[in-house]
């Protein structure tokens, strides 16, 4: 399938931080062509106008208040790796975004 | 690096655009109640939403809400009824979530637009694209060697993003739209605006064309500048950059650039086919955010009259000219201190513009000396119109009054009281004036002949003798008269 | 002996039994049940001190409520303060949440014994339970099947009458098809009923927290307790809820139940009966076949949606603040993320992610995302529709009984489509609830589907309560 071929799979596995081995890519690539498939009846559907149902929702806002009493100790609990109160991870390099 | 002028580069044309990410000031976070003090240890002001734990959702701040919408009034923007949230996604370790939730199609506000003007820079109108509102992302600082640390305190704080349009022209222009914005955020206290601090932090966008061309050229991303000036060197290095490339004909490529504020150059970050594919979506955990026309008017009674506004104003009613109505409404408690004095005075322009030589001269050096912010500021206005009325009145001199200012700005007092008691009255009696006159020219016979030959600048001399005879407080201008009068009169 | 919540708080109000009585049972009946590898973790001690509390507040007449003393077991992806929650993941294996989840302290404070984490599909993916990293839970009535999933271990330890209630997760069925599978009933609130505070996010826009229980009732009293507003959830409503467990059999109503006709087409003659044979022959209940003509985009539209969101939503496991950490000698920041996502992950979860991503990355998002939510638009269109016509539906929750293991773990497509009927609820928000209806010639339960339009759980539980009994009399007649 022309649609998840192996560059497009590991395109696909970089932006995802997932790693395959050749044979996995090949593999991924079939599954995720046979599944692309099935979901290619989405095609078929006309032009549908969109859900007025959702229009009158509205987002709850909360007030401005402090109400977490901040706790380094819990951020921390389940940290593979820190240094003192910090998380510690290799080397960043240059601004991201 | 060419300093030279681009406006006035008959070849080229600089087209730049900002993008300003200003930190809102609530109290709590964006979408959670984690509080926002700066310095506190790493880590402490998080909770599991703002540090991505499993099963954490968002709830946005009304209060940020307000700020946003009261900054999109400020600018003149539309503020849409209904605005989406979106994730942004990507992986950094400062962004716990693997996604910034931010919005996307549908943002808050669209349009509106500030005027810049300065120095070297006419007065013109910039228009704004949109404001919309995102979280924050923690920092990541350097380690031990190969390691760096995370601290997710920063992450989730309410930033709006504003972007222009690409119209400013020169990098000066540039650096006016970011005072003129910075004003704006202050004056609203939707933001502390400092880049220092990292509450306003502004990428550009940057291409050249050929004068007189419409198309635009092709245009680099400049980001990492950290301070107004930066911002200047980097827009200038880059555009000269742009006109190096194509004058060898080269071609620029859409990259995004480092600044590099060492080096003076800006380097290579990615190009246009490593951008990030962001993948935004509508955010699933929020609904779409509404704002009612009855808020966005109960909101737009909070707003102050903005700088530029009042700017406008110093110049029509009090006659004052555009460098001193910039300077007095830079920043609104200023602006607030000015315009007490000014009622005081009851507008009159001559004295108003007293007020304000005081106000640009004195006031702010003092302020600038001691590191005082204007709020400090421990003289009130009232005095100092006081203090401008025993000048307009003759009590005291300008160099008297000079002391009388330190005086009140040590200690507040009645300065009519302090002139009085500290011996500062200026004379101007002439009886007295001319008694110490005739004293000094008798005393100095040689000289007043001297003078009557024609050496003028000897008057000097005698001002000098009468004025320390008077302890300074003779009437300069009476003194200068009488001097005048008595020394040619004895012809 | 019996798994009514109904006869366990008559036993505890008259004496008959204690809290710490119940508790030991359940820790001996799990015990001796082991192989149906149904939890993931236990929580033995915290259990029988909570259960000597809730005997003492008793004792002094401090009974909270229906639920006060009763062990629930939790599905394995929300959150327990203090205990570990895995989402039966490799990357979560030492995982131990800060805080509860939402529906957790509302036990709590109800005075439900929150007992042991159950075993699911990784990350609530999957439809049977096999795709745990704690192993596969098995079938109580067929130790050779699945017990449906992702909440597998949930349907199994009530069905296997180890406790009376507990809580799983629906995002595409996960609540309905394993009651199904395993006899008992389960239910997906509305979307937005019950506060998501906690619980571990898989399709945010479709997961719900769900009941199962033994009976209608049961799961009834269980959703009443957890659900109402949260202000931790944006997207759980201000709606009041209501005395579901109060909810009895009334067959002086006249109801109109309709029946899709896209899910009774191509149905074995087996499965057919299954569904019809109560319904034809409840009093009172007309009939209606309806018509829910976008039913082909479901399985596609659920697949695209809610891999979409989980892909965003698994982003937050890097190796970073918590979970598995798979950092070599050398390694920078962006293997580290790479190393242990891929080490931490099962294959199910990694093919949704990449599916998600697919759908979407640049190029493709008009053609994947933006069509599956106007197909899901349809969908919602296409149930309005149906309910101004009849007041609940009801199908088959699932085309089969109870597989065998492994027999469909080579075809995630067939695995997929098993799905076809509970998906179309989840996206479009509804109610909907499986109860066990006949068995079939292995012995195996057939689970019955009802739906009722958004926030009409009472109409749900009504006609719930009548269809069980009906299928009780069916069975008694048939003994």
């Amino acid at each position: 399938m022309s649609l998840v071929d192996p560059s497009s799979v590991r395109r696909i596995a970089h932006l995802s931080r997932l790693r395959f081995t050749d044979e996995e890519v090949e593999e991924y690539g079939t599954e995720l062509a046979k599944i692309l498939d099935h979901v290619a009846v989405l095609e078929t559907l006309p032009e549908v106008s969109g859900s007025e149902r959702v229009a009158c929702l509205a987002t709850p806002e909360r007030k401005d208040e402090v109400s977490q009493t901040g706790d380094a100790q819990q951020s921390l609990s389940n940290a593979p790796e820190h240094s003192g109160s910090y998380f510690r991870v290799p080397l960043v390099i240059g601004e991201e975004s | 690096m060419s300093t030279t002028d681009i406006t006035k580069n008959p070849k080229w044309e600089a087209v730049i655009g900002l993008e300003v990410h200003a930190q809102i000031r609530t109290n709590s976070k964006l979408f959670c109640g984690c509080p926002i003090t700066f310095g506190a240890e790493a880590n402490s002001q998080t909770c599991p939403v703002c540090s991505g734990m499993p099963g954490t959702l968002p709830v946005i701040n009304k209060k940020a809400v307000d700020l946003a919408i009261r900054l999109g009034l400020a600018i003149g923007s539309d503020i849409h009824d209904q605005s989406i949230f979106a994730r942004k996604n990507y992986f950094y370790p400062d962004l716990p979530n693997g996604y910034q939730i931010s919005q996307f199609d549908k943002p808050l506000c669209t349009g509106g637009g500030i005027w810049i003007e300065g120095k070297d820079v006419p007065r013109r109108w910039i228009r704004m694209t949109r404001i919309h509102m995102e979280n924050d992302a923690g920092k990541s600082s350097h380690g031990e060697d190969g390691y760096s640390l995370v601290d997710l305190n920063r992450s989730g704080v309410a930033l709006c993003e504003i972007v222009s349009e690409p119209d400013m022209r020169s990098p000066a222009e540039a650096m006016s739209y970011m005072k003129s914005l910075r004003s704006i955020l202050r004056y609203t206290e939707v933001s502390d605006g400092n880049m220092e601090e990292g509450s306003f932090r502004c990428d550009a966008n940057i291409s050249v064309r050929p004068r007189g061309q419409k198309k635009l050229g092709t245009k680099t991303e400049l980001k990492n500048m950290n301070s107004f000036r930066f911002v200047g060197q980097a827009l200038n290095y880059e555009i000269q950059r742009h006109i190096d490339v194509l004058e060898a004909g080269g071609v620029i490529e859409q990259d995004t650039r480092l600044w590099d504020t060492r080096k003076q150059v800006s380097v290579f970050m990615r190009s246009k086919e490593d951008a990030h594919d962001y993948r935004y979506f509508p955010e699933p955990d929020l609904l779409p955010l509404r704002v009612s026309p009855e808020r966005i008017e109960q909101v737009r009674a909070t707003l102050p009259e903005l700088a530029d506004a009042r700017s406008q104003r110093y110049q029509q009613e009090f006659s004052l000219p555009a460098y001193d109505a910039g300077v007095l409404t830079a920043e609104k408690a200023l602006a607030e201190y000015f315009e007490a004095g000014a009622a005081e005075l009851g507008g009159a322009p001559a004295k108003v513009k007293s007020l304000s030589n005081w106000i640009m001269g004195d006031v702010l050096r003092r302020c600038k000396d001691e590191s005082l912010e204007v709020t400090a500021i421990p003289l009130p206005p009232h005095r100092l119109v006081q203090l401008i009325g025993l000048i307009d009145d003759d009590v005291i001199s300008g160099k008297i009054a000079k002391k009388l200012f330190d005086a009140l700005w040590e200690e507040d007092g009645d300065p009519m009281a302090i002139v009085t008691e500290r011996g500062w009255v200026q004379v101007s009696d002439t009886g007295a004036i001319d008694e110490v006159i005739s004293r000094i020219l008798a005393a100095h016979p040689s000289e007043v002949e001297q003078f009557r030959g024609g050496k003028v600048k000897l008057k000097g001399f005698f001002v000098g003798q009468v004025m320390r005879e008077m302890r300074g407080q003779g009437n300069p201008k009476l003194v200068n008269q009488r001097l005048s009068a008595l020394l040619e009169g004895q012809d | 002996m019996s798994n009514h919540l109904s006869e366990l708080r008559a036993d505890l109000d008259n004496g008959k039994t204690t809290s710490t009585s119940l508790v030991e049972g359940a820790l001996q009946s799990a015990q001796e049940q082991s192989q149906l590898n149904a939890f993931i973790s236990m929580n033995a001690d915290q259990a029988l001190a909570a259960a000597k509390t809730a005997d003492e507040e008793r004792a002094q007449g401090q009974v909270r409520g229906p639920l006060h003393g009763i062990p629930v077991a939790i599905k394995d992806n929300i959150c327990t303060q203090g205990l570990r929650t895995t989402c039966a993941s490799r990357f979560l294996e030492n995982f131990v949440p800060g805080y509860d989840a939402t529906v957790v302290s509302r036990l709590r404070q109800s005075g439900a014994i929150i007992f042991g984490k159950t075993n699911c599909d990784e990350f609530a993916m999957g439809s049977s339970n096999e795709n745990s990293a704690f192993g596969p839970v098995l079938n109580p009535h067929d130790l050779n099947c699945v017990p449906g999933g992702s909440s597998g271990g949930s349907a199994a330890v009530v069905a296997a009458k180890i406790v009376p209630l507990s809580l799983g997760s629906d995002t595409g069925g996960s609540v309905r098809q394993p009651a199904a599978l395993c006899g008992v009933v389960g239910v997906k609130p509305t979307y937005g009923r019950v506060s998501r505070n906690g619980l571990v996010a898989f399709g945010s826009s479709l997961d719900q927290v769900g009941p199962f229980a033994s009976d209608v009732v049961g799961a009834a009293t269980l959703l009443e307790a957890i659900a109402g507003p949260d202000p931790m959830d944006s997207t759980c409503a201000d709606r009041p809820t209501l005395a579901w467990s109060e909810v009895t059999v009334d067959d002086s109503q006249p109801v109109r139940v309709g029946l899709p006709r896209e899910y009774t087409e191509g149905l074995s003659e087996a499965a057919r009966s299954a569904l019809l044979e109560p319904l034809e022959a409840m009093d009172g209940v007309e009939l209606v076949e309806v018509s829910l003509p976008h039913t082909d985009f479901a399985i596609a539209t659920y697949y695209v949606l809610a891999s979409a969101e989980a892909s965003a939503n698994l982003a937050r496991y890097d190796g970073i603040r918590y979970g598995v950490r798979v950092q070599e000698p050398g390694a920078g920041l962006d293997e580290v993320y790479v190393a242990s996502r891929s080490q931490g992950f099962g294959p199910e979860v990694k093919r949704r992610i990449m599916l998600g991503t697919f759908a979407l990355s640049a190029g493709y998002y008009d053609a994947y995302y933006a069509k599956a939510c106007q197909a899901r638009d349809a969908i919602r269109k296409d149930f309005e529709d149906a309910f101004a016509q009849v007041d609940v539906l009801a199908s088959l929750t699932a085309p089969s009984t109870a597989f065998e293991l492994g027999s469909k773990t080579n075809d995630p497509i067939s695995m997929y489509l098993s799905d076809i009927f509970t998906v179309p609820a989840s996206l479009a928000g509804l109610p909907a609830m499986s109860l066990p209806g006949r068995l079939d010639a292995r012995g195996l339960p057939w689970g019955l589907q009802v739906l009722a339009p958004h926030w009409e759980e009472s109409a749900m539980f009504r006609f719930a309560a009548r269809l069980e009994a009906q299928v009780a009399r069916q069975r008694g007649e048939q003994q």
